[in-house]
């Protein structure tokens, strides 16, 4: 069976794409819907998984970041740490069936081990977040220190955002971009939040491109 | 004449910006850089407030946040504030403010009448005189709340919005006086991140208000200097107006900034407060310290304040507090007041000094400057009905107990009082660091530390301007260091006086010609009129402790907690008890140092924000569809969809109806689901339900009943067998999270062995239950892989194929009773799937149904609802599931169930209820009864947990749970209702529908 593209992203009801600027202007924050991504969560204990940490980077091409709260990836595909024996494999992959895919290459390539494997791509929204006051906007949602000195790029961290429990957020680079996971039914909530608290930091939001 | 108290030079204002405001319906104009208070003295106006109880004429006591008198309500309409103190309120164009405690004014008050009946009034008077009858305290305590009304709230809402945020700090500074500056410093310069807050529009602290000086210039340049310097700094962050009011565990500091408050435009788009919650390695207190009133006859009239209150008001607002002044003071330091006074013109008629030998250098300087100083003396009484206006004063005993010899009175229009100095030591009260007495200050001093916090300057019991600077460069070196940085040596030491404000003696009352209590009154705690009398009182009748003379007395209470009065009231307990003040201890500080509005605590998560809301992918469309929504959990659920003209009951009865009869559809998307996986996944399983789990195969579904460690029903759900250690469990939607943390929970402390992994993908699937005779012909409509016959298809299995073009797992199981499948699907293609099952089922009018009839469905079939039908003191058996408790196997919470209280067969069991009148619809939570009486008590033998009306069965019908009701079938029970209705019910069976299963099986 042909499999036609059906999905709804869960930021897509706000009608963003419309709303998208070329670039920052005088806001201090940008916020993008970055769409769709393959996203699995990876259970394995490498301390007692002999040869685990081989068989994933067989399968991905990468080694699995065991430095915590980092990530680590290669062309478009990244693994973030979220706990001693927890990660989140995120592939920037659009197509239909591109969990069940990434899904069965990760299980196939993880066989023979004690591990869990699950698609979890549904399960999260992802929305970007950068410009100059970003930071400062994201210090009113999260307790985290997001000084860039203490946040610094390449670091994935957990924690709450407003009354969200579990966001996963994840620093790109020093300019900052910030890619946010957050949990499906909650990104609607997350979205109006900033917003809210870039009013509070006294600046504006622009949509940004994904 | 406009203000004629305004010295003609100096003072922070800016003369050329005249301010307009509106006073107790005057209008007055003062300079921008005043406060209300300081303006209100510009303009003559010393009566500001009349006291609590007796109603008194008061003035400004103080200069700052420990004003206990000048209360007064700000603004009016939406944004009026009650009781703030005119000390703290900036002035600004267009002002308008009234004193709180005064009716019809100030001048007039009627409630002075108070005063006359002042001896019917001791403390412990409410408890005493209106306990009887108890019945009453109603209306005595509408009448006593508003004679003593503090100020009116806003009728309407809160125009404004708050901004709440987080910050992170190296070492945070609370006070930008001179040692905070120094402290901010140090640790600024080593690099380490410092937040430096102060209250006051202005850094500076105590040097705005003297004229000392620093390095040989004025303490203010010095200061201007110092904060030039750390503005510089990219690691320092400075916030005025910004009050740390609260510490809390881990050195979490809550700070409180105002930024609208002070401005007469409010601007849309700045938020009005910002609550600050710093997280801080380590931080420096530089709080500063309180000067101490003198208790003596009648101490509360206006123009009696603190010494250093005239003091700022002359140097820092340039405004004269009196023309003829009297200084009352037992220190040293207190001089200096009148030095100032004097250079500004204001006459010194004597200073009243309660040492008997003076002396000191601003004792010998005003001495030099021809103040007239009366040593060993007191002011006995004072005199003048809205303002003082004459003193006398008499000599003292050595001991200072009474009076020796005639005295003579004094003409004046100020007293300038000092007793000493109270640090401020609340924030580190506060962070559970210990305090001790310190005899030289014959005040309370910082001890020891509990949290990463050092004090530094007059907080830390350290006076003298060198001392002060060189104590906060230390404490900010100490504190940048102990946070990983390395402060540079510090260059050379920054030069200034060296004096404290000893020598001093310490007499916490002051006698006058009568005893106290009897002639005039001796306040101590002026905004709660607490006198000498009234602590001795409490004394007398046993109230010993000081958390015991605090709440009997109300000393130390009120919106300024105390900040004048704690020590004199220990001071005053110590000696009537002749224990040293270190032996009495003192009462807790706890947050906020100052009142914090409500809105500055919600901040941001207030009306939508007030708690997330949770949208299923269908959200959009239910939305357009006009569903009423029901909160579960903090999901969003369709509660039922009205058509036009529709009362809700109409809208159940068609869904109910179009269920039974043809095609319903219901958003199960919020369901709780956890992946398992592992090879000890089933063991697991069989641990954690009651049931048994091995012999479930691929491809089948399992119902389960979870209980917690008391044997009480806990969460239900179906498990699906994915493949081979791979399971997906349901929980219910609002169990989802607390489900997932008992299995961890388990896995992790108990049965750490188990291999088994749990990930949550609640969030993964959207699901849509179609149900009703026609779901399988739909189903059959939609999919061209899946073979949805009954033989292909049985009830309690799933199969995974493709559903409206996309991959589905459909489960053939029911939670209506119906012919059922729950098509799941992933969550993105939620909204996909749903609008094409809307399309195709119209042929069978298909009906979405909400969460209302989704009950009214599962309730005629006896399901339960973990939550409705439980409320964790139901036991499987209760519920008549014994058969779902596997005898062959351990499971969590068997053991509880033998217990001989889970075997009595009077337990509250479920039933079914059917009144004897099909409409009464009972109330969900009726009590219920055997034998009805006239009116209660009545032997209550249960509860009604569900009840709706039924389409199908054409009547209402009930579940319950009734003692002992597993063997009451047939037999009547009552619900008596309010308003004389008693509903006559007979008890059945808790299925009403379909008991053989045909309908969901076929």
């Amino acid at each position: 069976m042909v499999e036609v593209n059906y999905r709804q992203v869960p930021l897509a009801h706000l009608g963003l794409a419309s709303k998208i600027e070329d670039s920052l202007g005088d806001a201090g924050v940008g916020m993008s819907d970055r769409g769709f991504r393959a996203i699995l969560n990876l259970r394995v204990d490498l301390a007692k998984q002999a040869g685990a940490r081989e068989s994933f980077e067989k399968a991905m091409g990468f080694t699995l970041p065991e430095t915590p709260n980092t990530a680590n990836g290669k062309d478009g595909t990244e693994a973030l740490w979220l706990g001693p024996n927890e990660w989140q494999v995120v592939v920037d992959d659009n197509a239909p069936d591109a969990g069940t895919r990434w899904l069965q290459t990760v299980r196939q390539g993880m066989r023979g081990h004690f591990c869990a494997v699950v698609d979890v791509s549904n399960a999260q929204a992802i929305i970007g977040m950068t410009g100059p006051m970003a930071r400062e906007v994201l210090e009113r949602a999260v307790p985290l220190d997001m000084h860039p000195g203490a946040f610094k790029p390449g670091e994935v961290k957990q924690t709450v955002f407003g009354r969200h429990c579990g966001v996963i957020m994840h620093l790109r680079d020093e300019s900052p971009v910030f890619d946010l996971y957050v949990r499906r039914s909650f990104a609607e909530y997350v979205w109006s939040y900033t917003r809210d608290c870039a009013r509070g930091a006294q600046t504006d939001t622009a949509v940004l491109a994904g | 004449m406009a203000q004629r108290y305004r010295l003609s030079k100096g003072g922070r204002i800016d003369r050329d910006r005249l301010i307009d405001f509106t006073y107790d319906g005057r209008k007055l104009q003062g300079y921008q850089g005043d406060t209300l208070a300081s303006a209100l003295i510009a303009n003559g106006r010393h009566l500001v407030g009349r006291s609590f109880k007796y109603h008194r004429p008061r003035g400004f006591l103080a200069a700052g946040a420990e004003e206990p008198n000048a209360l007064m309500q700000i603004g009016t309409g939406a944004r009026t504030v009650a009781d703030v103190k005119a000390t703290q309120v900036e002035l600004y164009q267009g002002l308008t403010a009234s004193p709180v405690n005064a009716w019809p004014s100030v001048k007039y008050d009627l409630g002075a009448v108070n005063q006359a009946f002042s001896k019917l009034f001791p403390s412990g008077f409410y408890y005493k005189t209106f306990m009887w009858p108890h019945s009453a305290w109603h209306f005595y305590e509408r009448v006593i709340r508003s004679a003593a009304g503090l100020g009116k709230a806003p009728d309407k809402p809160d125009p404004d919005f708050y901004d709440k945020r987080y910050a992170h700090a190296d070492v945070l500074v609370a006070g930008a006086g001179p040692a905070g500056l120094a402290a901010a410093l140090a640790a600024g310069r080593s690099g380490a991140r410092v937040i430096l807050v102060d209250e006051q529009p202005e850094t500076g602290g105590s040097l705005l208000a003297s004229r000392d000086e620093i390095d040989g210039k004025p303490g203010t340049s010095w200061a201007e200097q110092a904060v030039a310097e750390l503005r510089a700094m990219d690691n320092v962050r400075i916030l005025t107006r910004t009050i740390a009011f609260g510490y809390y565990d881990h050195n979490w500091i809550a700070l409180l900034e105002s930024l609208t408050d002070h401005l007469a435009e409010k601007p849309d788009d700045v938020p009005r407060q910002r609550f600050w919650k710093v997280r801080a390695k380590q931080v420096v207190l530089a709080t500063g310290a309180i000067e101490r009133p003198l208790v003596f006859r009648d101490n509360d009239r206006p123009g009696i304040m603190l010494a250093n209150a005239a003091q700022s008001y002359v140097n820092r607002w340039a405004v004269k507090p009196g023309e003829t002044a009297v200084l009352f003071a037992n220190n040293d330091g207190a001089y200096q007041a009148a030095l100032d006074m004097k250079a500004a013109g204001i006459q010194i008629a004597a200073a009243v000094d309660l040492r008997q030998d003076p002396s000191g250098p601003r004792t010998e300087a005003a001495r030099a400057a021809g103040i007239d100083i009366l040593a060993g003396h007191a002011i006995t009484e004072t005199q003048g009905g809205h303002r003082v206006n004459r003193i006398k004063v008499a000599p003292m005993s050595e001991d200072g107990k009474q009076l020796a010899g005639s005295g003579q009175t004094l003409e004046c229009d100020l007293v300038a009082m000092s007793g000493g100095w109270n640090p401020t030591v609340h924030l580190h009260s506060q962070s559970r660091g210990k305090l001790r007495f310190d005899s030289d200050i014959a005040s309370f001093v910082p001890d020891f530390a509990v949290q990463a916090e050092r004090s530094a300057g007059a907080c830390n019991g350290t006076f003298g301007l060198a001392a002060v600077l060189a104590e906060g460069e230390t404490a900010g070196r100490a504190a940048a260091e102990a946070a990983g940085f390395s402060p540079a040596a510090a260059n050379g030491h920054y030069k200034a006086a060296s004096d404290g404000f000893t020598p001093a003696r310490w007499l916490w009352l002051t006698p006058s010609t009568k005893p106290v209590g009897h002639g005039g009154k001796h306040f101590v705690d002026f905004q709660n009129d607490v006198t000498a009398a009234d602590l001795h009182l409490a004394l007398r009748e046993g109230y010993t402790s000081v958390e015991h003379v605090k709440r009997y007395t109300t000393t130390g209470m009120g919106t300024d907690q105390g900040k004048t009065s704690n020590v004199n009231a220990l001071g005053i307990v110590s000696e009537y008890r002749e224990l040293p003040i270190e032996e009495l201890g003192v009462t807790t500080f706890r947050p906020p140092y100052t009142p914090v509005t409500f809105g500055a605590w919600g901040g941001r998560d207030v009306e939508e924000f007030f708690d997330p809301t949770r949208k299923t992918p269908m959200h959009s469309w239910h939305e357009r569809a006009g569903a009423a929504f029901e909160d579960v959990g903090l999901w969003k659920r369709p509660w039922y969809y009205p058509k036009a003209g529709e009362t809700m009951h109409d809208a159940v009865q068609r869904e109910s109806k179009a269920a039974r009869e043809s095609l319903g559809v219901l958003d199960a998307t919020t369901l709780g689901r956890i992946d398992i996986q592992g090879p000890d996944s089933g063991e697991f399983l069989n641990r954690i339900y009651t049931n048994g789990w091995k012999t479930l195969k691929p491809g089948f579904c399992r119902y389960g009943l979870m209980l917690g460690e008391d044997g009480m029903v806990r969460d239900d759900g179906v498990t699906a067998c994915l493949g081979e250690n791979h399971y997906l469990m349901h929980t219910t939607t609002g169990g989802a999270a607390d489900v997932l943390a008992h299995l961890e929970e388990y896995l992790q402390t108990e049965w750490p062995e188990l291999q088994v992994y749990l990930t949550t993908v609640t969030e993964q699937y959207a699901t849509a239950a179609i149900a009703g005779p026609n779901a399988r012909k739909l189903l059959a409509e939609l999919t061209g892989d899946i073979d949805v016959s009954p033989e292909a298809f049985p009830f309690m299995t799933f199969r995974e194929g493709h559903v409206a073009g996309v991959w589905a797992r459909v489960s053939r199981i029911s939670f209506s009773g119906e012919l059922s499948f729950e098509i799941n699907v992933e969550a993105h293609n939620g909204l996909h799937m749903w609008q094409t099952i809307i399309a195709a089922g119209e042929k069978y009018a298909i009906t979405p149904y909400g969460t209302e009839t989704m009950h009214v469905l599962r309730a005629e079939k006896g399901f339960i609802i973990v939550g409705q039908e439980t409320d964790g003191t139901v036991t499987p058996m209760d519920l008549g599931m014994e058969k779902l408790c596997s005898t062959k196997k351990e499971f969590v919470g068997r053991r509880s169930l033998t217990r001989p209280d889970m075997l009595d067969p009077n337990r509250k069991q479920l039933v079914g209820l059917l009144p004897d009148n099909p409409k009464d619809i009972l109330e969900e939570g009726a009590q219920l009864v055997e034998t009805v009486r006239p009116e209660p008590p009545m032997a209550m033998v249960g509860h009604v947990s569900s009840s709706y009306m039924s389409p199908t069965l054409g009547r209402a019908f009930a579940l319950a749970l009734i003692k002992g009701g597993q063997h009451k079938h047939g037999q009547k029970v009552y619900a008596p209702m309010t308003g004389d209705k008693t509903i006559a019910c007979t008890i059945t069976s808790p299925v009403f529908f379909d008991p053989e299963g045909e309908r969901l099986r076929g």
